[in-house]
């Protein structure tokens, strides 16, 4: 991945405090990737995981999105049959 | 003629400062503030809702102009200057944006606890792809064995 920043990338990993009840607190944390050019941006927020801080200890809890990597999933899988389609039957005629 | 370009290239200036301070404003959904929400309190318990979002923007704006030309006898052409030079200009702009959560954090007094969303239906959109695909394979296959 991409880490520096330059005139049309540019990648950022922030968070925001959040006060919670009791002796812990909780840190939201995001990634942002953000392309832009000369007259045209496109930016990509999402969450990337909690950070919980209690006293002297520290845990971060991943938010993984589920929903993206089976999807990522299914359409490799399409693509893949796609060009197995395109790609076998013609090597199936050449050898017959 | 001059003042007419200028005009028109002043109009063109000003569209293309109103959309490149559009664009600053998109920048600004880059924020980690941008994808966690406020917390919702309900009795000692907090639930903060994480959003995926995505934004994108563009714009081109174009200005040309031309001298009317008049061609003489035979092959030469010459350009006159008149009042009937064409002048334009033209401008196109858009953009997208999407939000979908992605998990919901849970604080309390006993802990944080962060559980996924899942999207049925894009999920579903995806799996019907699939089945379309392996359909596509199926047919392309007993076409090759014909």
């Amino acid at each position: 991945m991409l880490k520096k920043k330059s005139q049309y990338i540019n990648l950022v990993e922030g968070s925001t405090i959040e006060s919670t009840p009791g002796d812990f607190q909780v840190n939201p944390q995001s990634r942002v990737i953000q392309l832009s050019g000369s007259g045209w941006s496109w930016v990509w927020n999402q969450p990337t995981g909690v950070v919980i801080r209690k006293k002297d200890q520290e845990q971060k809890i991943p938010v993984i999105n589920f929903t993206r990597i089976i999807i990522l999933l299914l359409y490799g899988i399409s693509v893949f049959l796609v060009v197995l389609g395109l790609i076998k039957p013609r090597s199936i005629q050449r050898g017959a | 003629m001059v003042e007419k370009i200028e005009k028109i290239a002043g109009v063109s200036r000003e569209n293309e400062k109103q959309s490149l301070e559009v664009l600053e404003k998109l920048i600004g959904t880059a924020r980690p503030e941008s994808v966690f929400s406020k917390p919702i309190k309900v009795g000692d318990t907090q639930i903060i809702t994480a959003s995926e979002i995505q934004v994108g923007m563009g714009f081109g704006f174009g200005l040309g102009s031309g001298p009317q030309f008049i061609s003489n006898m035979g092959d030469e052409i010459t350009p006159v200057e008149s009042e009937e030079t064409g002048i334009g200009s033209g401008g196109v702009g858009g953009g997208r944006s999407s939000g979908r959560p992605v998990a919901v954090i849970t604080i309390s007094e006993e802990g944080v606890e962060v559980e996924p969303i899942l999207d049925i239906t894009k999920i579903s959109l995806a799996f019907f792809t699939m089945l379309g695909s392996i359909f596509f394979l199926g047919a392309q296959m007993k076409k090759g064995y014909k």
